[in-house]
C-alpha cells in the first residue's frame, strides 16, 4: 500500500451570514447582547436557529485520503466549494470543524504572481515571490537562470514589472511557480490566464512536474480537458459535499451529465416573466432522449425549449446563444431566423426544438444560454446576463478520413467539399 | 490506518492553541522577512525626487519646526538640554513609535491579497515591519550622533553618561509597546475599517499628551498623574534619561510602562494569531 499524503477527516467550513459581523460596531454589540440575554428569539420563524447567525456550510462532511503520487482533479459547479476546500488545505483559512493531516511540503498556487510588486524588477520579484511560496534564497539562486529562461523575458529581467505587458507578467509569474519543488502541489485555475499558446505550455509543464517527480497534485479547473490531461483520479463536489470519488474520466462524465444536460423544475421558475413560463430546457439527441455527453462531433443534437406562453407579441422571439470555453459567442440562433408563417408560438404549451448540426462545432466545451427578446424592443431573458445555461461537450467523431482523427485548431470543424480537376 | 497513528508533517485543525507560535517555521522563512524589509525600503522612495534622503529630511525639518514653535513661541523649557538635541531626540523616538504602530496596525488589511492566496507564517510580516522601522531609526541615530558629539565637545560634557549603553534596551521596549498596540489595532481594523483613518488622527493627538516635545517636569503637578498614566510617557522620558542624563524617571513609572508593553504585546500576538486564520473570511 502506498503512503497517504493527505487525509481529511470530517472537514466542515461554515460561513456566517446576517446578524453578526455586519461590520458596524453597534449592531454587532446589539446582536451579541441579544444572543446573551435571550435564550430564544421570538421573532424567528420555526426552523430557524435561535442564535440569529444565519449561515451556510461551504464544506461539509468532507472525508478523503490521497495517496502519495496521486493526481486528483476536483470538479464541481461554481459555488460547490472547490476553492474553499483548496483554501482550507493550503492553510489560508481554518476549517470550522474536522482535521487534515499532510505529509511533506505543500506548494499552493491559488494564483500566479502573488506578492509581485509593480515597482520592483523582474529579478527582484522572482526572489520575493519565490520566498512567499516557500523557497529558500539558496534554492532560488540555483534556479534563477532556469526561471528566467522559462519566462522568456531575458533582457527585460531587470526592468520594473510595471513596464511588462500582461503576457510577460503572467509568464514570469508562472515561471517561478513552475520551478517550485514540493511534495504536494495544489493548483486552482492557474491555467486560466495567458493566451492559448501559453496555456498549452503551462499545462505541459504542470504535467511534467506532476508525472516525472512523482509528486501529489490537487487541481481545480473548469476546463475539463486540462483536468483530464493532468489528473488520474477525481472528486466531484456538489453543495459542499463530495458526491463522487472515482477515476477522472468517470468524474467528468458524472459532472457533465448530472449538471448540465437539462434544466427543469423549480430552478426555472426564476425566469418566469410576463410572456411565458419556462418549463424545461435541455439537450436531446435524434431520438428525443437526453443527450449523452460527451457527444461526437458527427452527431446532430438539439436544443429543446418548453414554454407555457401567457401573452403573445408580434416581435417575440426565443432562442439561444452559444459560447465556447473562452466565453466567445459562436453564434445566436432564434426561432424566427427562418421566415415561415407557422413558426409563431401559440398561447399555452409550446415545444421548440433547434438543431445543432453534426460536423459543425470543434471538439470542446460549449455553454448554451437561453435567450428571449421582443425584437428591437426589450430583453426578456438576456443571454449575457442572467440566463439558464446548458453545457455541451463535444469529443471525437471529427471525420471518417484517416487524415483527420485528432482535434485541429479552429472554432469550427466542418467537413467541406473539395473537388480535384485538371482545368 | 487511524489518523492519530500516523506521523503528519502538518495537521490542520479547527481549534488552535492561542499561544502556538511556530518559531521554527518563522526562522525557516527568514529569507522572506529579509525580502519584505528590502521591498518596503526600496518601494518607499522609488520614483521620488530625494529618495532615501527623506529619512534624514524628516527629523531635521521637524526639529526646526519644534525649535520655532515650542522654543521661541511657546517658550517651553528643555531641562537644560540644548533644544536642538532635545527636539531631535523627541522627534526620532516618537517617529519610531508612531510609524511602527501605524504600520503594524495595517499589517492584516494591507496584505490581504497575499494572505488570501498563499500560506506562509503570518508573523513574518509584523516582524519585517519591525525590522524596517528599526533600520530607519538606526539611520536617524547615525545622523544624530555627530550633532550629539558636537554638543558634548562644545560645552555640554555632562549630558553623556554610562546610561547611554541602555539605549538598545529602550529601543526594544519602545518596539514592544508599538508592535503590541499596533497588532491590537490591526485586529480591530479588519472588522471596523474607519479605525484605520481614526488612528493617524488619534496618534497626532496622543503625541501632545505624551512628553515628546516637552519634558514631563514642565507639566504642572496637578496634571502630572494623567501623564504618568500614559505608559508611553515613561518611554520618552527614559529615552532622554539615557541620552541626556535628565528626565523624570522612577522605578514605579518604568515598571508600570514595561508591564503595559508586555501585556499589549501578549494581547496583540494572541489576537493576531487568532485572526490570521480566519480574517480572510471577514475582510
Amino acid at each position: 500500500m502506498k503512503d497517504i499524503a493527505i487525509k481529511a477527516e470530517n472537514i466542515g467550513k461554515y460561513y456566517r451570514l446576517g446578524q453578526i459581523d455586519t461590520g458596524m460596531f453597534y449592531t454587532d454589540v446589539r446582536s451579541w447582547i441579544v444572543q446573551k440575554l435571550r435564550r430564544d428569539d421570538r421573532t424567528l420563524k420555526i426552523g430557524e436557529s435561535n442564535s440569529g447567525k444565519a449561515g451556510f456550510w461551504a464544506l461539509n462532511d468532507i472525508n478523503f485520503e490521497i495517496e502519495q503520487g496521486d493526481r486528483v482533479g476536483i470538479i464541481g459547479k461554481n459555488g460547490a466549494g472547490k476553492s474553499t476546500l483548496l483554501k482550507v488545505i493550503s492553510r489560508i483559512t481554518m476549517p470550522t470543524k474536522g482535521r487534515i493531516g499532510i505529509k511533506g511540503s505543500v506548494a499552493s498556487l491559488l494564483e500566479v504572481g502573488t506578492g509581485f510588486h509593480p515597482e520592483m524588477t523582474g529579478r527582484e520579484n522572482i526572489y520575493l515571490n519565490g520566498a512567499i511560496l516557500g523557497m529558500k534564497r539558496a534554492e532560488i539562486n540555483e534556479k534563477i537562470n532556469e526561471i528566467i529562461a522559462f519566462s522568456e523575458i531575458n533582457e527585460h529581467i531587470d526592468t520594473p514589472v510595471k513596464r511588462y505587458s500582461s503576457g510577460m507578467y503572467v509568464r514570469l509569474a508562472f515561471a517561478v511557480a513552475a520551478n517550485l519543488e514540493s511534495d504536494i502541489l495544489i493548483a486552482d485555475e492557474v491555467l486560466a490566464v495567458g493566451d492559448a499558446e501559453f496555456q498549452k505550455r503551462a499545462l505541459g509543464r504542470m504535467n511534467e512536474l506532476s508525472t516525472s517527480q512523482g509528486r501529489t497534485v490537487l487541481f481545480v479547473s473548469h476546463q475539463m480537458n486540462a483536468v483530464r490531461a493532468l489528473c488520474s483520479n477525481g472528486m466531484v463536489l456538489h453543495k459542499g459535499r463530495i458526491v463522487l470519488k472515482d477515476t477522472i474520466d468517470q468524474c467528468i462524465k458524472t459532472y457533465l451529465k448530472d449538471l448540465h444536460t437539462h434544466c427543469s423544475g423549480e430552478a426555472l421558475s426564476h425566469y418566469d416573466n410576463d410572456f411565458f413560463d419556462l418549463l424545461d430546457f435541455r439537450l436531446i439527441d435524434e431520438n428525443g432522449s437526453d443527450l449523452a455527453q460527451p457527444t461526437e462531433n458527427s452527431n446532430k443534437c438539439f436544443v429543446r425549449i418548453e414554454v407555457n406562453m401567457k401573452k403573445l407579441h408580434h416581435a417575440f422571439t426565443i432562442g439561444y446563444s452559444l459560447r465556447n470555453s473562452d466565453s466567445l459567442i459562436m453564434y445566436w440562433s432564434y426561432l424566427t431566423d427562418v421566415y415561415r408563417e407557422d413558426h409563431s408560438v401559440r398561447l399555452g404549451r409550446n415545444i421548440l426544438i433547434g438543431e445543432i448540426p453534426g460536423h459543425f462545432l470543434n471538439e470542446g466545451e460549449y455553454s448554451i444560454f437561453l435567450s428571449a427578446t421582443l425584437h428591437y424592443i426589450q430583453w426578456i431573458v438576456n443571454p449575457d446576463e442572467d440566463s439558464p445555461c446548458l453545457k455541451l461537450h463535444i469529443q471525437g467523431g471529427l471525420s471518417d478520413s484517416p487524415f483527420w482523427t485528432l482535434k485541429r485548431s479552429g472554432v469550427c470543424a466542418p467537413i467541406l467539399n473539395w473537388t480535384v480537376t485538371d482545368k | 490506518m487511524n489518523f492519530d497513528d500516523q506521523k503528519w508533517d502538518t495537521v490542520i485543525k479547527a481549534k488552535h492553541d492561542p499561544f502556538s507560535f511556530d518559531i521554527r517555521q518563522i526562522i525557516e522563512y527568514r529569507d522572506l522577512i529579509f525580502l519584505f524589509v528590502k521591498r518596503d525600503m526600496a518601494i518607499a522612495y522609488k520614483q521620488t525626487l530625494l529618495g532615501p534622503l527623506w529619512y534624514l529630511i524628516q527629523p531635521i525639518c521637524t526639529t526646526i519646526m519644534c525649535l520655532i514653535v515650542f522654543q521661541n513661541v511657546a517658550n517651553i523649557g528643555t531641562e537644560g538640554i540644548p533644544p536642538v538635541l532635545f527636539y531631535f531626540a523627541g522627534t526620532i523616538s516618537w517617529t519610531f513609535f508612531g510609524n511602527l504602530l501605524t504600520n503594524e496596525a495595517r499589517v492584516l488589511s494591507a496584505n490581504k491579497e497575499i494572505f488570501g492566496k498563499v500560506y506562509f507564517p503570518r508573523l513574518t510580516v509584523p516582524i519585517s515591519v519591525f525590522c524596517g522601522e528599526l533600520i530607519k531609526l538606526i539611520i536617524q541615530l547615525v545622523l544624530f550622533a555627530p550633532i550629539y558629539a558636537r554638543y558634548i565637545i562644545n560645552g555640554h560634557p555632562n549630558i553623556i553618561s554610562i546610561k547611554l549603553l541602555l539605549l538598545p534596551v529602550i529601543i526594544l521596549w519602545t518596539g514592544i509597546m508599538a508592535v503590541g498596540l499596533g497588532l491590537i489595532v490591526s485586529s480591530i481594523t479588519i472588522r471596523y475599517r474607519d479605525l484605520t483613518k481614526a488612528l493617524s488622527y488619534f496618534l497626532s493627538l496622543f503625541m501632545y499628551v505624551t512628553p515628546v516635545v516637552y519634558p514631563l517636569s514642565e507639566v504642572s503637578e496637578n496634571y502630572r498623574i494623567f501623564f504618568k498614566l500614559n505608559p508611553v510617557s515613561a518611554l520618552m522620558e527614559c529615552f532622554r534619561w539615557v541620552c541626556f542624563h535628565t528626565g523624570t524617571v522612577s522605578l514605579r513609572s518604568v515598571s508600570y510602562s514595561i508591564g503595559c508593553s508586555i501585556v499589549f504585546l501578549t494581547a496583540g500576538l494572541i489576537l493576531f494569531n487568532r485572526n490570521e486564520k480566519t480574517f480572510i473570511d471577514v475582510i
